[in-house]
């Protein structure tokens, strides 16, 4: 009876000893932890030419979903005089975009003269790969001039006029030529279209609900590329909230590809153009080339919009008032709105009215 | 519940052990690198770009000056005339060996692409291939993670010199290529 | 045609109680000394005619002054035509005066938003010899057409045909041009692709007229906007040494030294016959072949008919074409179109749907330090657009395109915009610690455009070639940069500035362009050169810098060689002599002497 006790008590403290690490990433953006219960799987294998060793992407899931992709990479970084094999790992969200990378154990980053990274070189690296505009997407490996000797401000890129103090702005301090190998890693095409190609095969109600709800815009942008024509119908408050408050690019992709029987009812046209104010000027245009093809056309819905004239640039203005010449039935309150705005002295735009008879 | 005094016996037995477990796992490591200082040349098989194998017995009682490269590795290539050169300069001592050994390849470059590779750039040396033996290179055991990487080897088969990387200097590789190896032929 | 016989019946109408008033018509560019005002002819289709603006980023300029005669002596009024370019709840920034006769109207002009005509007073004057001046208040790009002194008290009509119509009546301006020149080849449009053009027809010894609406030749490339030339050679590089820049940063004054090295050599040629400050403003056709190309001097207003069987349309916004009916395309095309897809940019780099959509204009800028503190004033009517951005100098990043902005209607709008992100982001730049002493060194007034209308020719040159890269019969230009596709920062996120964009690179191995893309397809007579090529959006993406573009040029100006020789038209060069066409763009490569002239 003892000796089981004792037993247990042994087995319980190896338990505790043996146990794996959890795996917590040194830079992750994902709003979650990685946990010990996530399954993975290999999606696949890359290899370009310029790979040193194919490169195995894994997804990670949990339970209700998908969560993110890995790779443990091992690649070469050279600068003029010596080289080295360089391991990491990185992480991409669902839809290919870095989220955040790991060293490898016993193999820390260094920099060249195999100084080890400091805390705050893995803290730059991050927000280095954290920036998809950086400088580095220009430049050609053998475009880097990492001279000291050569003055930072006599030397202009080959790309893009940028000087090599702005390159170096960017990148880890004495491991420029890391910085760059492990960006266009990050940034690889290739493993990009691999990863949303996956992500694509997995779709289910499932998974497109969990991209609507998640908090990252290019999770929702996935859903929307993804509706099909009664997803439309199923998620309508997504897509009005995403009208509402997402990027450009998702506000545009969703007025382009509203399907027709959906966008010819009056409450969707209201609802859509009641939030013109909220919109960034191209998302306007966009709305405004539709609202002109539209046959059945609400005249409540145009007339949402003529609240918010003042704040319309010229050729939008102009563009509205030649949507409104082409339709018999304005309300009373469109009229108004655009009287009012006639005799505002404060809207530079207000000559053009001057144009349209039929308001007069 | 009451612990007996044996089992008491047992767990402080058991818990000793895990200290000791884990503090040998930490140091040997340590121990490790405090060996190297008198390292030698671990016992090698290379088969060259033809499948002919080289052994350490072959390199018994000579200075060796092993280079390690790879094809990815533009310092590497950008040595190769300053150790040609040195290694022309001891033609006729049968007791100086070059080797030229390709380690830490790309996955996708076999023996055709290297030979290829090679001959492209004008260069006719033997290449020895450090391909893993039961999972474990020459690369391994020397703990060689950067290139190009060079061992001067003594008559003794111990590992005397470490030189990593190319200053961009031919003339200061061959000097100091030279006086490394004078001194060993001295011994 | 009708509206242009209404208009007149219309303006001859009103004018007919002008036939007891005196009037005068000054146009400001046309004046003696311009000052510290510059001309700008960028506007002409939109805003009628050239015009005299004060460019002194933030320091009045020197009055620009004139005399002209005085028949009666009468009370006159006086309008300027000007336009408040910043309009809103601020003094309008560009602010000036008009002083006649030595006297100084109390009026301020540059305050009507819209080209208009503002009423400057009234003024008595003397029979004679009368000086008149542009007094500029501020330096920030005031703006004056014209100026019209009638003792009849009537506004004149303020844009359009309307004006246009008017402008000819009061200026009594003959129908067609007073003079008449012709040549073997007429290239509008002195960018690198045209001077390219005219120096490649030249020296086999065509006579060629080069026309150019500014001072100087090279386009973006030249000194005026800076931005220097990217691209290889090709089968050109003896001709295009001769005209493009070095590497210097983009708008940095390196640009004058190359700008002299391409005058040079472009002056050589005798029978390349050089007509700068020349704005063309019609071709005139013959069924499908244009028989002249009539244009203005930009200051003076004289006008050449210009004559030749064949034309080379390089004028960035193809506007022989446009004039001539040729077929074009301007914006995005859906990505389906002709398979252009980049599939890991989606639709940043082509969109699913065709758009309006181009790469945007870019105004460059820069400033130094000076010796002790430089004042700025405030520029509220900036801040709407710069934010809270701040720089100290322009890049190719600062590039503004819009949906609602056409880049050849909208142009000045896209300038002016561009020119109040420039002031508004030094302003919040001078706030800052060290910012006392900072001040302008020279900020563009020209747009340099990167895209606009393509004209259509036999060979739409897309993607597909580059990523294939197909090697045609045919293939007289080719490049190894990447195709650099530009997409708005503020459509990944609407807090930022639309002024800043971004690019994507797609790196390839060499590719090839066809001469089939470099004629028109409807039009028989006619050529082009430079970013008006025959291309979709993003077949433009790779070939629109400017030793490409140059490359375009050369060939051009060989293919008008071999039409020259068998009284042939453009697409003859390609069904019938392609041999002999190749071949001289071969033999040229060692050509070392200058043809003599015909």
């Amino acid at each position: 009876m003892k000796r089981r006790r004792l037993l247990w008590i042994l087995v319980i403290t190896m338990g505790i000893v043996q146990k794996d690490e959890p795996e917590i990433p040194m830079y992750f953006d994902l709003p979650f932890q990685v946990g010990e219960s996530f399954s993975r799987s290999i999606v696949g294998e890359l290899m370009e030419d310029d790979f040193f060793a194919p490169i195995t992407i894994e997804l990670v899931s949990d339970k209700e979903s998908p969560k993110f992709y890995t790779s443990d990479i091992k690649t070469t970084v050279c600068d003029d005089e010596i080289c080295e094999i360089m391991y990491i790992k990185l992480y991409w969200d669902l839809v290919g975009e870095y989220v955040g990378y790991d060293t490898v154990s016993h193999h820390p980053l260094t920099k060249f003269d195999h100084e080890p990274f400091t805390k705050t070189d893995y803290a730059r690296l991050h927000e280095l790969l954290q920036n998809e505009g950086s400088i580095l997407k220009f430049k050609k490996k053998e475009e880097l001039i990492d001279k000291e000797k050569v003055k930072a401000s006599d030397v202009v890129d080959g790309t893009t006029g940028a000087t090599a103090l702005e390159i170096k702005e960017e990148v880890v301090e004495g491991a420029l030529y890391s910085s760059y190998t492990l960006w266009h890693l990050a940034y690889n095409g290739k493993i990009k279209n691999r990863l949303t190609g996956k992500t694509q095969s997995l779709l289910d109600k499932k998974l497109i609900k969990y991209l609507l709800n998640s908090n990252r815009t290019g999770y929702k942008l996935f859903a929307f590329q993804n509706f099909q024509e009664d997803d439309y119908i199923t998620y309508k408050e997504y897509w009005l909230s995403s009208l509402e408050n997402d990027i450009p690019l998702t506000r545009k992709y969703i007025i382009k590809n509203l399907p027709e029987r959906i966008w010819t009812t009056a409450s969707v046209q209201e609802a859509v153009c009641k939030m013109f104010t909220s919109y960034d000027v191209n998302t306007r245009t966009y709305l405004l080339n539709k609202l002109e093809e539209t046959v059945q056309l609400s005249s409540k819905a145009l007339e949402y919009i003529s609240n918010d004239l003042t704040q319309m640039n010229r050729n939008q203005f102009r563009h509205y008032l030649d949507i409104l010449s082409k339709r018999d039935t304005l309300t009373e309150l469109t009229l108004a709105n655009i009287r009012k705005a006639a005799d505002d002295k404060s809207f530079k735009y207000a000559y053009l009215i001057e144009d349209y008879e039929w308001i007069n | 519940m009451k612990i007996h005094s044996t089992s008491r016996l047992y767990i402080a037995v058991y818990l000793c052990l895990m200290l000791v477990f884990n503090f040998f796992i930490l140091n040997s490591a340590v121990a490790q690198e405090q060996e190297e200082k008198e390292l030698k040349l671990p016992l090698f098989n290379l088969k060259n770009l033809d499948g002919i194998a080289i052994q350490n017995s072959e390199i018994m009682e000579k200075v060796v000056v092993i280079d390690f490269w790879a094809t990815w590795c533009a310092p590497c290539i950008k040595s190769f005339p300053a150790l040609i050169e040195t290694e022309n300069s001891y033609k006729e001592n049968d007791e100086v060996i070059f080797l030229y050994v390709n380690t830490l390849e790309s996955a996708n470059r076999d023996t055709a692409y290297i030979r290829n590779f090679l001959l492209s750039k004008g260069f006719d040396f033997q290449v020895y291939m450090d391909t893993p033996q039961a999972g474990i290179s020459l690369a391994d055991q020397l703990d060689i993670t950067t290139l190009p990487h060079k061992l001067i080897v003594d008559k003794s088969g111990v590992i005397r010199h470490r030189m990593t990387g190319y200053s961009g200097s031919d003339e200061e590789l061959i000097n100091d290529l030279t006086t490394k190896i004078n001194e060993l032929l001295a011994d | 045609m009708i509206a242009r016989i209404f208009y007149f019946l219309l303006i001859s109408n009103f004018l007919v109680h002008f036939t007891n008033s005196q009037s005068i018509l000054i146009e400001a560019e046309s004046f003696d000394d311009a000052g510290g005002w510059v001309v700008d002819p960028q506007f002409v289709e939109q805003m009628g005619s050239p015009y005299l603006m004060a460019h002194g980023m933030g320091t009045p300029v020197a009055n620009s002054k004139t005399s002209f005669l005085v028949d009666h002596a009468e009370e006159y009024h006086v309008w300027v035509r000007s336009k408040n370019w910043a309009p809103g709840e601020w003094e309008a920034p560009g602010r000036f005066k008009l002083a006649v006769g030595g006297h100084t109207l109390p009026e301020t002009l540059g305050q009507t938003p819209g080209w208009s005509w503002e009423y400057a007073g009234k003024v008595r004057l003397n029979s004679g010899d009368t000086e008149i001046e542009l007094v500029d208040l501020t330096g920030f790009n005031g703006r004056c057409d014209a100026i019209y002194l009638s003792t009849d008290e009537r506004t004149p009509p303020n844009a359009g045909a309307e004006l246009a119509t008017w402008r000819k009546e009061v200026s009594k301006e003959a129908a067609i041009p007073e003079e008449s020149l012709q040549f073997d080849l007429v290239v509008v449009g002195g960018g690198i692709a045209g001077c390219a053009s005219a120096i490649a027809a030249a020296e086999q010894g065509l006579k060629v007229a080069l026309i150019h609406d500014r001072p100087v030749l090279g386009g973006n490339a030249s000194s005026e906007i800076r931005v220097h030339t990217l691209g290889i050679y090709g089968h050109f590089e003896r001709i295009l040494r001769m005209l493009d820049t070095e590497h210097y940063p983009n708008g940095s004054p390196e640009a004058y030294k190359d700008e002299i090295k391409r005058h040079e050599n472009v002056e050589k040629y005798d029978n390349i016959h050089l007509f700068t400050n020349w704005r063309a403003y019609d071709a005139n056709t013959e069924g499908n072949r244009i028989t002249s190309v009539d244009a203005r001097h930009t200051s003076e207003g004289k006008r050449i008919r210009f004559v030749a069987p064949r034309f080379v349309d390089s004028t960035g916004d193809g506007w022989i074409g446009y004039w001539a009916g040729a077929d074009f395309m301007y914006g995005r095309e859906a990505v389906d179109t002709y398979g252009e897809a980049y599939e890991e940019w989606g639709e940043l780099w082509s969109p699913k749907e065709s758009d309006d959509f181009v790469m945007g204009s870019s105004v460059l800028w820069r400033t130094k330090k000076s010796d002790s503190k430089a004042d700025f004033p405030a520029v509220p009517w900036a801040e709407e657009v710069a934010q809270s951005h701040e720089a100290t100098e322009g890049t190719w990043k600062w590039e503004l395109s819009r949906l609602d902005l056409h880049q050849i209607e909208d142009a000045e709008e896209i300038r002016d915009r561009m020119l109040k992100a420039i002031y508004g982001s030094f302003a919040n730049a001078k706030k800052l610690e060290g910012g006392e002493d900072l001040e302008f060194e020279w900020i563009s007034y020209l747009v340099g455009k990167r895209e606009s209308r393509r004209l259509e020719g036999d060979y739409i040159f897309t993607f597909n070639d580059v990523t294939e890269q197909r090697k045609f019969p045919d293939s007289v230009v080719m490049e190894t940069r990447e195709v650099d596709v530009h997409y708005q920062q503020n459509l990944m996120d609407e807090d930022k500035p639309d002024f800043l964009s971004e690019a994507i690179f797609y790196k390839t191995p060499k590719y090839y362009i066809p001469y089939r893309s470099l004629y028109s397809k409807n039009i028989e007579n006619l050529f082009m050169a430079g970013r008006n090529f025959s291309c979709s959006h993003i077949g433009l993406g790779g070939p629109r810098v400017m030793r490409t573009t140059g490359q375009m040029g050369a060939a051009v100006g060989i293919a008008a060689v071999i039409c020259d020789k068998y009284g042939i038209d453009p697409r003859e060069v390609y069904t019938d002599h392609l041999e002999e066409y190749m071949s001289l763009i071969e033999a040229q490569k060692t050509y070392n002497t200058i043809a003599p002239k015909k």
